[in-house]
């Protein structure tokens, strides 16, 4: 009679957890976003950036817009001071937790307040600057394409202090750098989008390696087009070319994939950029689909 | 505490339920023992419906929903459950607690779904209408049927027959319903709003002047803005299905939002793209926010505006929704408005038509609209008009320095300072002697304040703050009477004209030709409208269709057929279908279509289109109207594919799949329809595919061309130059259209793709940076062009005479040869003539010369040349024909044929233009001046700007007023030049064609759209458009406004409205149908309820008693030894029994599970009780128990299983 209680226990104990592992049920635990123009809802979604657990949004209406980890709408919305050049396609954080926003066809950063205020606006001879980020010291990575394909780095005060990289797929040129990211060695890891690789620099520009070729298996790449590093250091980076999302460890060798071309859950239709919270889950910016996907894997 | 009823109201009636099930036995002494169960069951799932519903949690950064986890918790159990019940073990407690907790659950999880859905069914079945009711008469034959199967059925047994006369009675009543075509149509008290949004110039703005200008804002749009987005969001919940969008209207109304029941809404300007403003059409708003309103549901519109409607009309349409249900709230922006601080130029007024070289007064009015204050400024009049050379050339007037208004005239050198006195004040200026002298020209009168003081001459203030500036200018046209003028459009640009030889020829037979190459003429299509009046034919020499843009084609097309101008076409590698006139406004002013019938044709070329999404409003829709056109202008025999950048596989999608186009045009623009090109990254994969694939040796192409359409954005890599390189070494071109490139990088990058590549004679693609999407068509269809071959016939020939007359009067039977000619259809209407046919083609005809009479005017299509220039290298197709005598009879003859007719000066044209409309009187006068009555009036207009789809140029249709008076109307809304052409008719004998009594023509200017002549806001209208459909006025006043979105006024029930939904008869008969097999089922088919009953009961048994079976082996062993023991005590006991009689018997065996369930009551019907284990009670019986267990084990032992 005992034993059977203790195996009742048991079942009782396997089953609830098969429930709640059910309904935490992985590797998509939750799809959000809704296509529209109002408020919360996007029109494909092309830049995210994750600041605090809360996670900024910019899409095809220019509006930034914030949400929670669950996708839930936090209240923030507006939009850059003008759009009718083209809409803004990178975001980044700076080292005071404050929103810098890639604005591409106006050739700037723009640094917003929390509360959707420009502080401050980092401008120059740019081309179509793709992304910003800022490292511990107070210096600016900017990427631009289009005119050129470089690298910027600015003083805190916005001077530039040095420039790197130009078109190319030679190792240590660019062609169409999407995104930045440093790594937790320090260097800067850069999405080279068109040469489908990702190249890593050090904060002086020096070129310290490259990894990825065009393709679809493991490690190679389809147009990266965002990358993020998550808290036990691997990197994960977004391919628009293969519509996934790829796992890389510390030293650049191919871990896994996920996602698929598709509408379905589990599937992403153009995905444009990628974010990972404290928890390593990732969130995907499932572009032409109008949504998010979060994952872990 | 409504919305809590609404959404609970089952778990409410199930709580009620619960309560009734919970006292009546109590009341009624009903005994009944599952009534308790049942109570608690819809106590529980109400409780759980109340108390779960939309609830969830957090735990780190995990939300659950509550009721799901409680399902979740309880199937838990229950899964523990069924283990216990197989292990023979029961709890009553558990088992009402997880039973419990899942009835909370499903009730969390499904109870407003469930009173939603019940409500929305029960809606339904209410609404239920019948289209042809008298067929449930039908109805009737029920009571029969059950008459009759009582009696035949009574074999059945009772449930059987009853089971099968409702099978029959729902099957006549099925069918009668069928017959009686129900639909579903229910009214609701959903309501959908569409905000009607006024962005026209003409509301006026509310800003603060006295802040800097870069802090001023529109306070108006402000408040308007924030009263849509509050009113939504503000609905509160009893309208939450309620539904609103927002159209945004100026001169064409846009659907910026469509309706949706979503609350969070931004008001952005930008959300329909850009509105023009120019004009008001509250008509057409009205109209698409009518066709936006989604079905079932009440409407109302919300119409914010001025009210100054200028085109369209807006109680008409109004009336249309209102005949729709629909109500219109309007809010009148600026009530009671008077702009004072505003001056317009009203007129300028000049003789409408005039002789050559006369003197001409000109007046021009200027109104001050303010009452009481005086505005000096700079007041100018120019005219307009060809010099010499032809070229249009501005010349300042000066102003008549008698009038005390004019402070200085300015010498005429510069422009004259005048005061302007409150209300109307008119200038009077004097035209130079040496005026034009023989070609129309224009007028235009300019105002420019410079200060504004009151009359007492204090209060000065600089300029005219809330002039608009738009109506400060007006202009006005003077039409000379016909010249005999012929325009002869040619093609060259470098100084030389092709058609030299003909112009020469022409002006040798006294025909008057003006010669312009086709890229010097006027760009402004008004400009060009008026020079085109101007001349009485145009020949268009071997122009292609690109050089002139749709809308110059259009200015040509309507001067045809309004104006009475005649058109000659004349062939060659540029004209017709090779010239890509296919479907263009100069095509259906011609007697021949471009397009011919699929022929093979030496060479095939093959075309790729690659797309990029471009970030241009409207790109993509102008992306897919190019590459149709790009389609269209394909031969059957050539090849085409379209890639763009889609999502998956790399990036490279083809659209449409490398192939023939053969039959499949249509199928192929359909695919056209289905394009969603992505932001390309890079050029790179597409151009080494797109030469790839021209390349390949199977298709045998003899052009191969791709054309790039791109903002030049994408990357072009190192991939990327290998395929141009590769281009050029296989003759494959790629043209490269920047559209909206940001920068000059994008433009060279682009031009670079296209001048590395080359074709078969070396010449490299083109580049094109258009400037307005309107170019883009244009250089589609000349790139599709040069792939195309199949048009043009170059060997010699005889033209065959077909028809004598007009162009081919006196011309000899036999002709000269002509040594090409391009391929056109005839049209097939009875006034298009072939006079001269070309070689044939599988019977097919081709026109050399065709005419017909198109309109007012007359059209001529030479399909050969007359590009020969004798004692020059250069030869044409028509080498000789310029040898003989044909050449200049032909050409004078046909040019002839076609010019306008003389003007005599029988016909004297007055118009005037009042309130948007034209109104035009011909006084008709014979040679001797008489009034000339019974004429029969025909008449054209041009407009100042090319027809939009589904307009119709207005007819004019003329009244007599008087002894030769005769008088017409037509409306004119938009800003611009309208030419006038009438021509007089007078009746011949009867049976007799009419004869040409005289034509005349005229212009008239509106200077400016009405939406700047506005001075006040039409406050009567809107409220009349409210009251019309019985909407509420309000005004943009801030608290009128606040407080309706604080009653969330707009969503208030709107008048109601009923969903009519498909019918549904055929799924009656399917289930007619279904019936019928049920109803044969039932009395063929007997079931045995009880034989059922006990079947599920064995199963049952044996499923608890699955465990004892499996292990029958180790019970045998079990057994066995147990024999063994008892049979050793019975050995001891019988031993014994001689000396201890009456001892105890053995204790009883353990209880077995079925023993502790029948202890504790089960909400589950108990099942009957497993065949026992016999106690051994007796030992007298402990053989007989051996037995029957050792039989049990045999009984359930398999037949085949070893024993």
């Amino acid at each position: 009679m005992n034993v059977r209680i203790v195996l009742a226990i048991i079942v009782l104990v396997v089953v609830t957890l098969g429930l709640a592992a059910y309904s935490l049920r992985s590797p998509t635990d939750i799809v959000w976003g809704k296509r529209g123009a109002e408020a919360g809802a996007v029109v494909r979604p092309r830049a995210a950036v994750l600041i605090d657990d809360t996670i900024y949004l910019v899409d095809f209406t220019a509006r930034i817009q914030t949400y929670d980890l669950d996708g839930h709408h936090t209240g923030l919305t507006f939009t850059t001071p003008d759009y009718r050049n083209g809409r803004p396609s990178g975001l980044g954080v700076d080292n005071q937790g404050r929103l810098m926003v890639a604005d591409s066809h106006y050739h700037c950063v723009r640094i917003y307040n929390a509360d959707g205020t420009v502080v401050k606006t980092l401008d120059g001879d740019f081309g179509y600057v793709s992304d910003c980020v800022q490292d511990d010291d107070g210096f600016y990575y900017i990427s631009e394409f289009g005119q050129r394909d470089r690298i910027t780095k600015l003083d805190p005060d916005g001077k530039v202090v040095a420039h790197w990289g130009e078109s190319g797929s030679e190792p240590g040129q660019l062609l169409r750098a999407r995104a930045l990211a440093f790594g937790p060695d320090g260097n800067l890891y850069v999405a080279d989008a068109c040469n489908h690789r990702i190249q890593v620099f050090t904060k002086a520009g020096q070129f310290v390696k490259a990894f990825g070729s065009p393709g679809d298996g493991l490690g190679e790449l389809s147009y990266p087009y965002d990358l993020a590093f998550a808290p036990d250091g691997s990197l994960y980076v977004v391919e628009r070319g293969n519509c996934r999302v790829q796992k890389f460890d510390r030293n650049g060798t191919a871990m896994a994939t996920w996602g698929a071309k598709g509408r379905k859950t589990g599937q992403l239709a153009d995905p444009w950029a990628v974010v990972v919270d404290r928890s390593g889950r990732v969130h995907v910016v499932d572009t032409e689909n109008h949504r998010v996907q979060r994952v872990k894997f | 505490m409504r919305d809590f009823l609404a959404t609970h109201w089952i778990a409410i009636a199930l709580l009620a339920a619960a309560a009734t099930l919970a006292t009546l036995p109590a009341v009624k002494r009903l005994k009944s023992r599952g009534w308790p169960y049942i109570a608690s069951a819809f106590a529980l799932f109400a409780l759980g419906g109340l108390t779960l519903s939309n609830r969830s949690f957090e735990i780190f950064t995990y939300r659950f929903d509550v009721a799901s986890q409680v399902l979740y918790f309880a199937l838990a159990g229950f899964a523990l459950l069924v283990f216990v019940l197989l292990f023979r073990r029961w709890s009553f407690v558990a088992g009402c607690m997880f039973g419990s907790l899942l009835l909370m659950g499903v009730g969390g999880l499904v109870e407003t779904s469930i009173g939603a859905g019940l409500a929305e069914a029960w809606r339904s079945v209410l609404a239920l209408q019948f289209v042809q009711p008298w067929w449930l008469v039908l109805l009737g034959f029920i009571p029969l049927v059950v008459l009759v199967a009582r009696r035949s059925l009574s074999g059945l047994g009772p449930v059987r027959k009853w089971l099968a006369i409702g099978a029959r009675s729902a099957i006549v009543a099925a069918l009668a319903m069928a017959l009686a075509e129900p639909r579903f149509g229910r009214p609701t008290d959903e309501v959908t709003v569409i905000f009607v949004v006024d962005r026209s110039l003409s509301v006026p703005q509310d800003v603060d002047l006295s802040l800097p200008v870069s802090d001023q804002v529109d306070r108006r749009w402000l408040r308007v803005r924030n009263f849509v987005e509050e009113s939504v969001k503000q609905k509160g919940p009893r309208h939450r299905n309620d539904q609103a969008g927002v159209v945004f209207f100026g001169k064409r109304p846009k659907l910026a939002a469509p309706p949706s029941p979503a609350i969070g809404w931004t008001l952005d300007p930008l959300m329909a793209g850009p509105i023009d403003g120019q004009y008001t059409d509250i008509a057409s708003a009205i109209k698409l926010a009518v066709a936006s309103f989604p079905e079932g549901a009440g409407r109302r519109i919300v119409l914010v505006s001025d009210g100054n409607e200028n085109l369209g009309n807006a109680d008409e349409q109004a009336a249309v929704a209102n005949q729709n249900g629909v109500q219109i709230d309007a809010v009148a922006l600026a009530p009671g408005y008077r702009n004072e601080n505003e001056v317009l130029v009203q007129s300028v007024e000049a003789p409408r038509q005039t002789a050559a070289g006369s003197r001409l007064p000109v007046r021009v009015l200027v109104r001050n609209a303010s009452p009481n204050r005086l505005v000096d400024g700079l007041l100018e009049l120019v005219r307009v008009g060809p010099d010499a050379e032809g070229a249009d050339q501005m010349e300042l007037l000066p102003i008549d320095a008698d009038n005390p208004a004019v402070l200085d005239a300015g010498g005429g050198k510069k422009p004259a300072l005048v005061r302007l006195l409150p209300g109307l004040n008119a200038f009077r200026f004097r035209d130079k002697a040496s005026g034009p002298k023989d070609s129309s020209y224009s007028y235009r009168s300019t105002f420019t304040p410079i200060k504004s003081a009151s009359e007492t001459g204090t209060n000065i203030v600089k300029g005219l703050p809330g002039d608009r500036v738009a109506n400060n200018r007006a202009g006005t046209v003077v039409v000379t009477r016909s010249q005999r003028k012929v325009l002869f459009i040619d093609g060259s640009a470098d100084g030389k004209f092709p058609h030299e030889h003909l112009v020469r020829t022409l002006l040798k037979s006294k025909i008057d030709v003006v010669l312009r190459p086709v890229d010097k003429l006027e760009q402004n299509i008004e400009d060009l409208t008026k020079f085109l009046a101007d001349h009485d034919c145009i020949v268009l020499a071997d122009v292609p269709a690109e050089a002139l843009s749709l809308d110059r084609q259009e200015a040509i097309r309507t001067c045809v057929h309004d104006q009475g101008c005649g058109l000659v076409m004349i062939g060659g590698p540029d004209a017709y279908g090779p010239g890509g006139y296919q479907g263009t406004p100069v095509e259906a002013a011609l007697p021949v279509d471009c397009e011919i019938k699929a022929l093979k044709a030496a060479g095939r070329g093959g075309l790729i289109l690659i797309m990029h999404a471009s970030e241009m409003a409207d790109g993509n829709k102008w992306q897919k109207e190019i590459a149709k056109l790009a389609i269209r202008r394909l031969n059957p025999n050539d090849m085409v594919g379209v890639m763009q950048y889609g999502f998956g596989g790399g990036g490279v999608s083809w659209v449409i799949p490398f192939q023939d186009i053969g039959e499949k045009k249509q199928k192929l623009l359909g695919m056209v329809d289905n394009m969603v090109p992505g932001d390309m990254p890079d050029f790179d994969p597409f151009l080494r595919d797109a030469v790839a694939t021209l390349t390949k040796p199977e298709y045998g192409l003899s052009v191969k061309h791709c054309i790039i359409i791109s903002d030049g954005d994408p990357q072009f890599g190192p991939v990327g130059r290998t395929a141009v390189k590769k281009m050029a070494d296989y003759n494959v071109t790629c043209t490269t259209v920047g559209v909206a490139t940001h920068s000059g990088a994008e433009s060279s990058k682009l031009k670079s793709i296209a001048q590395g590549t080359r074709d078969g004679k070396g010449r490299p693609g083109a580049y094109y940076e258009p400037k307005d999407p309107n170019q883009l068509p244009g250089i589609y269809i000349k790139e599709s062009r040069r792939i195309s071959q199949s048009f043009i016939y170059d060997k010699p020939f005889t033209p065959a005479l077909r028809l004598r007359g007009g162009p081919t009067e006196g011309l000899p039977n036999t002709l000269p040869q002509l040594r090409g000619f391009v391929r056109t259809t005839m049209k097939e209407s009875p006034l298009a003539e072939m006079r001269i046919e070309g070689p044939r083609m599988f019977d097919q005809q081709f026109p050399i010369l065709a005419t017909w009479q198109y309109g007012l005017g007359k059209a001529v299509a030479f399909t050969s040349d007359a590009r020969t220039q004798p004692g020059s290298a250069t030869s044409g197709w028509d080498k000789d024909w310029v040898e003989s005598d044909v050449f200049q009879k032909f050409w004078e003859q046909s040019v002839t044929w076609a010019m306008r007719a003389a003007e005599k000066g029988k016909l004297t044209l007055m118009t005037d233009f009042k309130d948007g409309r034209v109104r035009i009187m011909v006084d008709a006068r014979d040679d001797k001046d008489r009034p000339v009555g019974g004429l029969d009036l025909k008449g054209g207009i041009s407009l100042p700007q090319p027809l939009k789809p589904g307009e119709k140029v207005p007819v004019i249709t003329f009244k007599k007023k008087g002894a030769g008076l005769y008088e017409a109307e037509f409306p004119a809304e938009e800003a611009g030049s309208y030419f006038v052409t009438i021509q007089g008719y007078q009746g011949g004998p009867a049976g007799q064609p009419q004869n040409l009594f005289d034509y005349a023509r005229t212009g008239v200017t509106v200077p400016y759209s009405q939406e700047f002549a506005d001075l006040e806001t039409n406050t009567p209208l809107m409220k009349r458009l409210a009251e019309s459909t019985g909407g509420k006025f309000h005004t943009d006043d801030a608290a009128d406004l606040d407080e309706m979105v604080k009653n969330a006024d707009v969503f208030r029930d709107a008048p109601k409205m009923v969903r009519a939904v498909r019918p549904f008869w055929h799924w009656l008969v399917f289930a007619a149908g279904l019936l019928l097999l049920f109803d044969v089922g039932v009395r063929r088919v007997s079931l045995e309820w009880h034989e059922l009953a006990a079947g599920l009961s064995s199963t049952w048994t044996r499923l608890r008693t699955h465990r004892e079976s499996t292990s029958a082996g180790g019970e045998l062993d079990r057994l066995k030894l147990r024999k063994q023991a008892v049979s050793e005590t019975l050995q001891k006991q019988r031993a014994e029994r001689r000396f201890e009689p009456g001892a105890a018997a053995a204790g009883p065996a353990p209880k077995g599970a079925d023993e502790v369930i029948s202890d504790s009551p089960s909400p589950l019907k108990a099942a009957p009780p497993p065949p026992r284990e016999e106690k051994p009670a007796e030992e007298s019986d402990m053989f007989s128990a051996l037995k029957k267990a050792k039989k049990r084990v045999d009984h359930n032992r398999k037949p085949d299983e070893p024993r």
